[in-house]
């Protein structure tokens, strides 16, 4: 049980090719109650998107083979993982960048450095989101 | 991108954004790291280096807010509690 106490343990994707922040983030996750798994590319987010199934994905923009942008757009265009939401992580903060990412499919966006309460605060509301379409029969978005 | 494919304001975009873009991640991975830090030393009741870390992050922040504030005119985007 994570957060506030409503919600059933959660598998996150993180897809990040920097090591430092895969391991920062991964652990402080971790240490929050998630499940976390990890992709290194963008390629390899929209393939353990459908082998991992998790319940939300955390991706990073600028990445090697596949960037953010393009492995989010994928993950949406696919029946199997359209419904997984994805946040946007990226250390680019300027204005236009919020909009490229939800024009690419992301269901948030946020930046680093990593304000983790906030973070906290946008991952439960997407899974609760997710949690209250899946108990009402809703299609996914 | 050449020089001749974009007026001028936005290559005098570009230049800084992929320097912000680059001052973030090290300090990212600072303020990351030591509040993971001070995440296990409250757990472990450690107050002394609770309150060293604390200057730590708190030092972090502010050069953040520094550097927005330089690049105010390029319009970084500010997220707050109000945002999530």
């Amino acid at each position: 049980v994570i957060g506030n106490g409503t919600l059933p343990l959660a598998k996150i994707l993180l897809v990040e090719d920097n090591e430092m922040n895969r391991d920062m983030l991964s652990r402080r996750l971790v240490r929050k109650g998630y499940e976390v798994v990890l992709a290194f590319d963008g390629q390899a987010g929209v393939d353990m998107a459908g082998s991992e199934r998790p319940d939300l994905i955390l991706m990073d923009m600028s990445l090697p083979v596949l960037d953010g942008w393009e492995a989010t757009r994928r993950i949406k265009a696919a029946p199997a993982t359209r419904h997984i939401s994805v946040i946007a992580l990226t250390a680019h903060a300027m204005s236009g960048d919020r909009d490229k990412a939800i024009e690419a499919g992301c269901n948030d966006y946020d930046t680093k450095p990593i304000d983790l309460a906030r973070l906290l605060g946008k991952i439960e509301a997407l899974l609760a989101a997710t949690a209250r379409k899946d108990s009402t029969g809703a299609p996914s978005p | 991108v050449t020089e001749g494919d974009r007026p001028p304001d936005d290559l005098r975009y570009l230049v800084p954004a992929a320097l912000l873009h680059d001052l973030r991640t090290p300090l990212s991975q600072m303020l990351g790291y030591s509040e993971m830090l001070l995440e296990e030393s409250e757990a472990a009741g450690n107050e002394h280096f609770v309150q060293d870390l604390k200057k730590i992050r708190a030092a972090g922040w502010k050069l953040l807010a520094l550097m927005d504030a330089n690049f105010k005119p390029l319009r970084v985007v500010v997220l707050d509690d109000a945002d999530s």
